[in-house]
């Protein structure tokens, strides 16, 4: 639950200038916004530098944006990241609770789209029994 | 099923089976999804099948997960920081 109004969290998510501020996994990266088209079927791309030069770079699509109670947005890493490759989806949802905002945020991922089928279909069912043995945790309240 | 495997051992369908009250046609059945799912490996000696985790599978799709989940973990703590910062 995020103590914002719900215009305001989905403007961090659709102006890049604030996208660039958080949209990181620790304030040690540094996010550079490459592209950043926020409107269905536009693209984006972002650039993380780690303290040692060490860069990752990622990019999608947009697929559904409605302000502002959603987005979705596919999330594909760029080689030569271990994880490149792998397609991904992210979905965000934003509840409004008075001048409270609830962020659900899901990412799947549906396993390699570069790699043959095989193994694709591998990391998928692999992806989705971790999910659920997930969500069993979860629930479990562990 | 994944766990009976987890110990990296191969074992039969009948020695499978004999951990689950499931009848046999079901412990095949669900055999058979994860191996077509790549999760399993199957080795057919003379009339016994024997199965085995593929943990490689396993791993790569855990490393994802672990990472995604650390990315969304970390982002949403800036995001609530950003918001607090920039005020209401």
């Amino acid at each position: 639950m995020l103590n914002a109004p719900a215009a305001k969290v989905f403007a961090a998510f659709a102006d890049p200038a604030l996208v660039a501020q958080w949209l990181r996994p620790s304030a040690d990266l540094e996010l550079t916004v490459l592209q950043f088209d926020f409107r269905p079927g536009g693209g984006y791309r972002f650039s993380y530098e780690r303290p040692d030069g060490q860069r990752t770079r990622v990019g999608g699509t947009f697929k559904l944006i409605e302000a502002p109670v959603q987005i979705v947005f596919s999330w594909l890493i760029e080689p030569p990241d271990e994880h490149a490759g792998i397609d991904s989806q992210v979905s965000v949802q934003l509840v409004a609770h008075a001048s409270l905002t609830e962020l659900i945020v899901r990412h799947d991922g549906f396993g390699r789209v570069d790699a043959d089928q095989r193994h694709a279909q591998g990391w998928r069912g692999a992806l989705e029994l971790l999910q659920q043995q997930l969500q069993r945790e979860v629930s479990d309240g562990n | 099923m994944i766990q009976a495997l987890s110990e990296g051992k191969t074992r039969s369908a009948s020695e499978l089976g004999a951990s689950f009250s499931s009848a046999q046609p079901t412990i095949s059945r669900h055999l058979k999804v994860l191996e077509n799912a790549r999760l399993v490996e199957r080795e057919i000696d003379g009339r016994v099948h024997l199965f085995r985790l593929r943990r490689e599978a396993l791993d790569e799709a855990s490393n994802w997960i672990a990472r995604h989940r650390a990315f969304w973990t970390g982002a949403l703590d800036q995001l609530e920081q950003l918001l607090k910062v920039t005020g209401r």
